[in-house]
């Protein structure tokens, strides 16, 4: 089929879905049912820009539209107004909030610009004000999403690590900081990172102590039984996710007033240890 | 809806020329006719959806991306020559990122100035459709010229102001990443500074232009004002990433600025 009549097959099939007349799909493309028709009596595509006021209600993308690659029950929600659902792929095993997240958000936008953050969440038809509450919840898949989509649009480890950094900037004026700020030393700041605070970022994982040695400590961690019982161990993140968690790690002791410090990977599940850890270096 | 079609009259023509293509062998591969790629690189024509859909896939964008950022990412790093766009009277012989000066650029639009930029560096032969791929390597001397566009309009303490918030933003996060401590950062500094020096000096910091930095008459005003920017970039910097507190930039002589700290 030529992408022309699929152009108008799909566009039919969104006006049944929303069930929108020729005359309020006109409105919302802000043309005249007389050009409308002439277009489509002549499969002749509508132009990009007249387009996009639909893609904007719907918060799909151009790609999602043309090859029919998206969450049709989310895209009605979101015509109808509703800023906080989330598209299937996301609502099952809610064990991560978005902390994380406005974290990375922080920094493309910081890097990027807003139309750029904005145009991310459309690829993953997220409304950007669902991020406006870092306690709310989704699975991990957004995240994992979204460090992909950032990698085919040429950003790579280093930006991963970053964006997990802005976690410092990010919370150290909030409550977070403060009670993380509250602690007299390094060791004490991480115990109480892997038995509370971290409930504070995901559930999909468990975090304790392994080592703790002069000017480092070392961070173990496995997925919780929770997030076993819905999720395999495939979908429990990727390496780009955890570059994020090691920007979050390395970002820890600068809440005690260290400028340098910085978190490496020691063991991965995915490459055959039967846990992950982390090693975080920091100057006292 | 002008605006927006100059935006992809800019995609289409900067795109063309980065994978080397002429107009006949990108309507070839887009399946359209010459006189529509000409309309479009013009901007008298707006792609339909579909011509964009198939634009982005082929050269790989992302297309939601591009058409609502205006900027040229690829996934893959560009290890570009710069022979794809001319550069007219500027030399590659330092280069810096796109992306590098995008701060400058911003506060350039802000206070009206950007097509006065544009035009400025068409007359020099620059072509400024590079202007839209961020990881794409510019010649250095682009920051004199900003600078010296701001100075000759009067708007250089404006356009400082502005700018300065947009590199703090960049600094943070550069400071942030690489952990870096005061030392280090005014180290980095150095690094990346061809016209400056930045030194510890007892309890304050020296910026001064470095001595055998040549320069012309014309462009002594523009490097003035980029000293005068990166001192209180450099200042503002020590405030609000490492709280130093009472900070005073002063003015040491017509090349050098001592930041007091």
């Amino acid at each position: 089929m030529k992408l022309q009549e699929k152009f108008w097959l799909n566009l039919n099939q969104i006006q049944n879905i929303l069930l929108l007349d020729d005359g309020s799909l006109c409105r919302i493309l802000d043309i005249s049912k007389e050009t409308f028709l002439k277009a489509k009596s002549k499969q002749r595509p509508i132009e990009l820009e007249r387009m996009d006021y639909l893609f904007d209600r719907l918060g799909i993308t151009i790609d999602h539209f043309i090859e029919e690659n998206y969450d049709i029950a989310q895209a009605r929600e979101r015509f109808m107004g509703e800023q906080y659902a989330l598209p299937a792929r996301y609502s099952y095993a809610k064990f991560s909030k978005s902390r994380t997240i406005i974290n990375c958000l922080k920094y493309i936008e910081l890097s990027y610009g807003s139309n750029f953050k904005n145009s991310i969440l459309r690829s993953l038809q997220i409304d950007p004000r669902f991020f406006d509450n870092p306690e709310r919840l989704m699975n991990i898949n957004v995240l994992t999403d979204f460090c992909v989509l950032l990698n085919k649009l040429g950003l790579n480890k280093e930006d991963f690590v970053a964006m997990g950094k802005m976690s410092y900037i990010v919370n150290n004026e909030g409550p977070l900081g403060e009670r993380l700020r509250s602690h007299r030393n390094v060791n004490e700041l991480f115990e109480d990172i892997c038995s509370n605070e971290s409930k504070n970022f995901d559930l999909n994982f468990d975090y304790y102590i392994t080592r703790v040695s002069n000017g480092s400590i070392h961070v173990g961690s496995r997925p919780t039984e929770m997030a076993l019982e819905y999720l395999n161990h495939a979908e429990l993140g990727s390496n780009f996710v955890c570059d994020t968690k090691l920007g979050v790690f390395g970002s820890f002791p600068q809440y005690l007033g260290s400028k340098a410090s910085y978190a490496e990977k020691t063991r991965c599940m995915r490459e055959g240890h039967s846990y992950y850890e982390y090693k975080i270096n920091y100057s006292s | 809806m002008i605006h927006s079609r100059l935006k992809f009259a800019q995609i289409f023509r900067t795109t063309r020329k980065l994978f080397k293509y002429n107009q006949k062998e990108l309507a070839n591969r887009l399946d359209i006719t010459q006189g529509t790629i000409s309309k479009l690189e013009n901007g008298s024509l707006g792609p339909d959806t579909v011509l964009w859909y198939q634009f982005c896939k082929e050269f790989d964008l992302v297309a939601d991306i591009t058409y609502k950022t205006g900027y040229l990412f690829f996934a893959n790093k560009m290890t570009s020559t710069g022979l794809e766009f001319k550069m007219g009277l500027f030399s590659l012989d330092r280069t810096i990122k796109v992306r590098e000066i995008l701060p400058f650029i911003q506060s350039l639009e802000e206070l009206g100035l950007i097509e006065d930029f544009h035009i400025l560096l068409r007359d020099r032969g620059f072509d400024t459709d590079m202007l839209i791929i961020p990881e794409y390597f510019v010649p250095f001397d682009l920051i004199l010229d900003i600078f010296g566009l701001a100075n000759a309009q009067n708007k250089d303490k404006e356009f400082i102001s502005s700018s300065v918030n947009h590199y703090l933003i960049e600094k943070l996060n550069l400071i942030n990443y690489l952990e870096l401590n005061l030392k280090d950062f005014v180290l980095h500094l150095n690094s990346e500074e061809p016209f400056f020096n930045i030194q510890k000096k007892d309890k304050n910091i020296l910026v001064n232009v470095i001595s055998d930095f040549r320069f012309s008459i014309e462009e002594q005003d523009a490097l003035q004002t980029y000293l005068n920017f990166k001192a209180k970039a450099l200042s503002l910097v020590l405030k609000k990433v490492f709280n130093f507190k009472g900070i005073k930039v002063l003015k040491h002589d017509n090349f050098s600025y001592l930041i007091g700290v």
